[in-house]
């Protein structure tokens, strides 16, 4: 790895900003059609799924698939949909029902507080520690930034929790952003929104969608209401396990750094596209990996370009790894096993206060040479 | 017991909560077009059956629409969608037949000029074929043909003629024995429909069809008018065309008595798309309205719409201030603008925009 000062970061940035200009102005039918395309197999997934779970009343086998279809449309729709559209990658489609202002998913979060915090705050401060709150959630403790504190002794226990519940997490940890249950102010919020809309806002979705997957569908199945009730459970939680599972791949492997406040204070363009090669990490694998991941497989392009559409990032990673090797940044990018490998041991060193010290000054020595 | 209002509200939670969606056809549309591929949750459809040439520059678009839309009165307009490159781009047009018309033979036809850069009006004139689908909302408008039987006068710039059209064909189905006088301008280029306005006149007395040349007989004024129709100044007037015709017109009639609510007018056609003004020596000021807020805000070239509205005091949402998190959008309803991140101009008609890397390009009005 080059030194900081040693790159061209004005060149840099020329670079990156060609490639998203060029793709810009390929966007079309082909991109249209894609997007429409994984919106059917959506509702045809989750259509099937409810109909089939309520056939459980001739066999309970059907439970099973119902549950995974189940499972299969929820994924599809935060993952390659909401995830994306949210980002506004299609909102120059003048689509109103595949456009950033309206969609809402089918998870328990609000679309707006999402766009609100992920958007801007992940996006624009990604890995600054003490900006971007995405950076272990608040939770956990994932890089010597943060001093140790005994409750990290239980973080691994933590985080298998989180992942469960990912989706109430992700939701509260907006609000929590804001600070709006507890604790102070920020002094520099931008949202107009007062405590009382957010809030009423956060109930009004979760009751939404604990009112049809915990009321609705299993009271339709009449006698057989708690086997849709628990199939329906069974479909959150591998959807919550699943992306709270490639999150992690994506920011939190070995190799992902972290950046102070001071480091970041008016950064360049090119700057700015450094931290976010240096903050992410991408997982490889087949063609259907990439979709189920919302093409978060590919967090590297994701991050350097949020409003491309997801599915060109595959096409686009080979360029830009290519830029990533002649300005001389690392690239980093693996199998789900490895990469998932180094989450699961990250989270694990930094729950012990020594291990961590220990590991960091290796780093540094690593750097240094 | 609930009340109708409740009942529908219930409903509407009902159904985000199932779908996430506003309205559970908008949730299957998708299902549908696999079967239907023109088929929309909200607007009606409608099948091209027909695109006539009337002139080399404008064309007649003859459309079936679907049994859900209504009908129209003469004088109203559409909003129509096509989808071009997989974007949707929504266009107004004057229904230029007559309801009549509508509903012998179940069509409307769209009378349309095909703007000099405009993507839209030029692309249906190539890409729309008999047999396609296009979509389209109700008609609206309030720039309709009256009820009542005193004399009119119709004074038409260019393609504003087309809601004339629709007036002078719905009378004369109805057989009306209204005193209707239609004044015509065109700069040096034949009048559209010349031969309808012929016929119409000889089988009906009472039309008078004036077609006026301005390259030939000047420009609209007091003179003109007095000479074309003396006794213009007794009949309630409608104005359709070009911005410059409409005001000097409107003047030229409340100079002589005519009360301003005699006078009715449309402004008519979007104001023509020049090439747009490359950035950097553009130096003509633009306005900025602030459609919700009810604001005009100058321009300055540079400067960002978000620097703009806030400096304004608009206080739109905004976010990173570099493109990135969508947090800026804004619903543009009409003008250019330009994008300092891709460096692409904007279309002309209503999209979604970032404030926050768009310049104004020549007046703009936002939904904000
Ligand atoms: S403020 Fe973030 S895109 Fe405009």
């Amino acid at each position: 790895m080059k030194h900081k000062e040693s790159i061209d970061f004005t060149a840099l940035a020329d670079e990156f900003d060609q490639i998203n200009a060029s793709v810009k102005s390929q966007l079309g039918s082909q991109d249209a059609d894609y997007i429409r395309r994984i919106i059917k197999i959506h509702r045809l997934a989750e259509i099937s799924g409810r109909i089939i779970l309520m056939l459980c009343f001739f066999s309970l086998w059907f439970l099973l698939p119902g549950m995974l279809l189940l499972a299969l449309a929820k994924i599809l729709d935060n993952m390659e949909i909401g995830h994306n559209v949210m980002h506004g990658q299609y909102d120059w489609m003048n689509d109103p029902n595949i456009n950033s202002r309206n969609f809402e998913w089918d998870i328990a979060s609000d679309s707006g507080s999402w766009k609100r915090v992920h958007n801007h705050e992940h996006h624009t401060y990604t890995n600054i520690i003490g900006k971007d709150r995405d950076y272990g959630y608040g939770l956990l403790r994932m890089s010597n930034d943060l001093p140790w504190r005994k409750k990290n002794r239980w973080q691994f226990f933590t985080y298998l929790n989180l992942s469960l519940l990912f989706e109430w997490g992700i939701a509260y940890h907006e609000l929590a952003a804001e600070r709006v249950f507890v604790g102070k102010k920020k002094k520099d919020r931008t949202s107009s929104l007062s405590d009382s809309e957010l809030k009423r806002m956060f109930f009004s979705k979760a009751g939404k969608q604990l009112f049809k997957d915990y009321v609705f569908f299993p009271l339709l199945a009449g006698p057989m209401f708690l086997y849709v009730l628990a199939a329906n459970v069974g479909a959150n939680l591998i959807r919550n396990l699943w992306t709270s599972t490639i999150i992690f791949c994506g920011h939190f492997t070995e190799n992902v750094q972290t950046f102070t406040e001071a480091e970041c204070k008016g950064e360049s363009k090119g700057e700015w596209y450094y931290r976010q090669m240096l903050g992410s990490s991408n997982l490889t694998g087949p063609k259907w990996f990439h979709i189920m991941t919302g093409h978060l497989s590919c967090q590297i392009e994701h991050h350097l370009f949020p409003d491309i559409p997801a599915f060109r990032y595959y096409e686009l990673a080979p360029k830009v790894e290519a830029i990533a090797a002649k300005y001389g940044i690392p690239y980093n990018s693996g199998s789900f096993f490895k990469q998932y490998g180094t989450v699961l041991q990250r989270i694990w060193t930094y729950s012990w206060p020594d291990k961590a010290a220990h590991k960091i000054n290796e780093d540094h020595q690593q750097t240094e040479n | 017991m609930s009340t109708p209002t409740s009942f529908s509200r219930h409903k509407k939670w009902v159904t985000q909560a199932l779908t996430n969606h506003q309205s559970f056809k908008a949730y299957i549309e998708p299902l549908v077009q696999m079967v239907k591929p023109s088929w929309q949750a909200s607007d009606c459809n409608a099948e091209v059956m027909d695109l006539r040439n009337e002139s080399e520059q404008v064309y007649s678009l003859v459309l079936k629409p679907s049994k859900k839309w209504m009908r129209h009165t003469a004088g109203q307009y559409v909003h129509i969608q096509v989808t071009i490159e997989g974007v949707r781009y929504n266009r107004t047009f004057s229904v230029s037949s007559s309801p009549k018309h509508h509903e012998v033979s179940g069509l409307i036809e769209l009378t349309i000029r095909k703007q000099e850069h405009g993507k839209v009006t030029q692309w249906m004139a190539q890409g729309l074929k008999v047999g396609d689908h296009i979509s389209l909302t109700q008609a609206q408008g309030e720039f309709t043909l009256p009820n009542h039987q005193e004399p009119l006068l119709l004074i038409a710039g260019g393609s504003g003629i087309t809601p004339f059209r629709s007036f002078l064909q719905q009378l004369a189905a109805s057989h009306s024995t209204s005193d209707v006088h239609l004044i015509y301008y065109n700069q040096s280029i034949a009048p559209l429909f010349a031969i309808e306005w012929q016929q119409l006149s000889q089988a009906h007395p009472n039309f008078k069809i004036s077609l006026i040349d301005t390259q030939i007989s000047g420009l609209i004024s007091a003179q003109q008018l007095h000479k074309t129709c003396p006794d213009f100044d007794q009949r309630k007037a409608y104005l359709c065309g070009p911005h410059g015709l409409i005001t000097t017109c409107r003047d030229l009639l409340i100079e002589h008595g005519v009360a301003k609510t005699d006078i009715y007018h449309e402004l008519f056609g979007p104001k023509p798309v020049s090439k747009p003004p490359s950035i950097t020596n553009q130096n003509q000021a633009s306005t900025v309205t602030f459609a919700q807020s009810n604001r005009l805000v100058n321009a300055q070239s540079q400067q960002s719409l978000l620097e703009l509205a806030e400096a304004a005091e608009l206080n739109p949402p905004s976010g990173c201030r570099m493109g990135i998190c969508h947090q800026c959008k804004c619903s543009k309803k009409q003008g250019v603008v330009y994008n300092t991140l891709t460096n692409t101009y904007s279309d002309t008609g209503t999209e979604d925009i970032q404030l926050c890397v768009s310049i104004a390009v020549g007046d703009v009005t936002l939904d904000f």
